[in-house]
């Protein structure tokens, strides 16, 4: 089982102040942090190897720090690193992101499943997985909690409103986790220190390495600014019993007779 | 001068302290209240290979350097002070004892166990008329054949019922000498817990050694040497509670910043008062120089070039800022800081542990002055 999971890194959210009167972020601690969802990719990545043999490469994108979130991934088990180094800043987008990510997996080799978060915590775009997994003409199983693999079909259980959706898709896959779907293992002292004696378990490509041409590299989404959405207005709150309030509701929504 | 962490020691700490967070803080408080760590955390701090993260490699260690060790101390501390002190007492005093002083029999049966929490380790050293006066142990240790017979009592062994492996020092035929006993040797009885202010966790017993075998093999060191054997343990037990001082201040100074922000009196956050605001400021002050000796300690550990009066300095700031910064914390909270319903409360409790744990303030100052006026008084 060849599995590959891709990881974005973003700025520690604990070291910020968001300041709605100000309309403004306060970053008053500049650290960055492997993204949750992604982290818990990397967590299911470890338990599909660990229940069915394989290894696990993990693909990293953005400035040369990226290495860093890469090694995290590598401290807590997983077999190999490959970091896209892109200091232009062009993979912010997302379709240039899913490009180069696209690429990079099939240079990664053959696999069996791709496995990222289903969301970045800063942008919240959600199109990673989905945008990767048309370019790469995979089946996508998308926010899941859990992923098994069986004889060729991954098996995967989704949460929803209602209940849990059981899903499958033949092999390959690209299947999407949020957030909280695991608990991640943290990594260990020992792999920490061989993650850093090994000095060639990350290896490096620049975007160019990846997209010669330039072609995928060219951005499709323009910034029109930044603002917060409008304060809502508090909405009413309806007390009595419930016939009480059934009655005030049914009255609110103009649909007494 | 390089004051950064490389980015080995960068992520340790990030690994230290998300273990921290995640499977310490969350049980400070039961840690506390049932006066012992909860059920299975040795074991996964174990899997994280941090009881033996300063023990080399060929012992199932991970051979950390100082400055590491220290980022997780400082990380246990700032999650819970009796666990930090229950792991420094099992590592630093009594793994790294072996190391230091063991046979290499010693070591392959004691050190990988010890570093896979399947035994801790405890260090009985202090007994009821010997604290800070090491020479007056009494616990005697008699020749009889091909070992000795151990007889007295040792008091204040941290670890003391749950431990697989104590080093007990007595006075043997050529001086004070270290042993090595397992749990459970005939002669061995665990005796009353003490009732502690703080670091409730910690399980802190006296020891009843009452005619206790223990074969000539299990002396550590030679008979006479247990006294530098426990002066070199000291810095390591030392400067690992200096750190354990910079976590948990660190923690108290979070706690009182989160009080100070919600806290509303006379219409606006107390956070917003300029005799509050005095307290944090004094507080980060002290937090950032304590974190500068700490870290400079530990390099000076990894350099071989720390001295008695280094180690002096930074136990004793330690201990001290922790106390300040505590009592400056639990005032921040007014009445509230009084109740064990809040952190600081249990934080301010705990840290005065550290004014006497690995030697007290006044033996670090008697060593400073000592040192400072050596040679320079005649007569």
């Amino acid at each position: 089982m060849r599995i590959i999971v891709l990881i974005n890194q973003i700025l520690d959210p604990s070291g910020m102040t968001v300041n709605r009167r100000a309309q403004q972020v306060f970053v008053n601690r500049r650290e960055y942090i492997l993204n949750p969802a992604d982290l818990s990719a990397v967590e299911a990545a470890l338990q599909v190897r660990d229940a069915a043999g394989g290894d696990v490469t993990i693909v990293g994108l953005g400035p040369e720090r990226v290495v860093e979130s890469i090694r995290q991934a590598l401290s807590m088990g997983a077999d190999q690193g490959l970091a896209i180094i892109d200091e232009s800043g062009a993979a912010a987008d997302p379709a240039v992101r899913a490009r180069l990510l696209a690429a990079a997996v099939r240079k990664a080799g053959p696999f069996d499943l791709v496995l990222t978060g289903d969301r970045v915590l800063d942008s919240d775009g959600g199109q990673i997985g989905p945008r990767v997994a048309e370019l790469l003409d995979l089946p996508q199983l998308i926010s899941v909690e859990t992923v098994a693999c069986q004889e060729n079909r991954a098996e995967a259980i989704r949460s929803t409103e209602t209940g849990y959706q059981r899903v499958e898709a033949p092999l390959p896959v690209l299947a999407t986790l949020p957030p909280d779907a695991n608990r991640p293992r943290f990594g260990t002292a020992q792999r920490i220190v061989n993650v850093y004696r090994d000095q060639s378990a990350v290896k490096c490509l620049s975007p160019a390495d990846l997209d010669p041409t330039g072609e995928a590299s060219s951005p499709q989404t323009r910034s029109g600014g930044r603002g917060y959405p409008t304060p809502r207005e508090p909405g009413t709150r309806l007390e009595g019993t419930v016939e009480e309030i059934t009655g005030r509701l049914v009255t609110a929504l103009g649909l007494g007779a | 001068m390089d004051f950064a962490l490389n980015e080995e020691q960068v992520m340790f700490q990030s690994m230290f302290r998300d273990f921290a967070q995640q499977e310490i803080a969350p049980h400070a408080r039961e840690t506390d209240e049932h006066e012992a760590l909860p059920e299975g955390l040795l074991e996964k701090a174990a899997e994280q290979e941090l009881l033996g993260a300063a023990l080399p490699e060929k012992f199932d260690g991970a051979e950390l350097d100082w400055v590491s060790i220290c980022l997780l101390m400082a990380e246990l501390g700032r999650a819970c002070l009796s666990t930090a002190a229950v792991i420094a007492s099992h590592a630093n005093l009594a793994a790294l004892t072996i190391l230091d002083a063991g046979t290499d029999e010693h070591r392959r049966s004691y050190l990988p166990s010890m570093a896979s929490g399947e035994v801790i380790g405890a260090f009985a050293l202090t007994e009821p008329q010997a604290g800070s006066d090491w020479n007056a142990i009494q616990t005697s240790a008699t020749l009889q054949g091909d070992g000795y017979i151990l007889q007295g009592v040792k008091s204040w062994v941290v670890n003391g019922s749950i431990a697989g492996l104590y080093i007990v020092f007595a006075r043997a035929p050529g001086g004070i000498t270290a042993f090595l006993l397992p749990a459970g040797v005939p002669g061995l009885h665990i005796g009353y817990r003490e009732r502690t202010m703080g670091l409730r966790g910690c399980q802190i017993h006296a020891l009843y050694l009452k005619g206790c075998r223990v074969p000539e093999a299990d002396r550590l060191g030679a008979e006479g040497e247990g006294l530098a054997i426990a002066a070199r343990a000291l810095p390591r037990y030392q400067i690992a509670i200096a750190a354990a001082a910079l976590g948990v201040s660190e923690a108290a100074l979070q706690e009182g910043k989160q009080f100070a922000v919600e806290r509303k009196q006379f219409g606006v956050a107390i956070a917003t008062k300029q005799a509050i605001g005095n307290y944090f400021a004094d507080s980060i002050v002290e937090i950032e120089t304590l974190r500068h000796l700490v870290l400079h300690s530990a390099w000076k550990m990894d350099e071989g070039t720390i001295s008695p009066s280094d180690l002096a300095i930074v136990k004793l700031h330690s201990a001290r800022v922790a106390r300040t910064v505590a009592n400056r914390m639990v005032q921040v909270h007014g009445g509230y800081g009084f109740s064990n319903e809040y952190s600081v409360s249990r934080i301010y409790r705990d840290v005065r542990a550290l004014d006497v744990m690995g030697g007290t303030d006044q033996l670090q100052q008697a060593t400073l002055a000592r040192n400072y006026f050596q040679g320079a008084l005649v007569d």
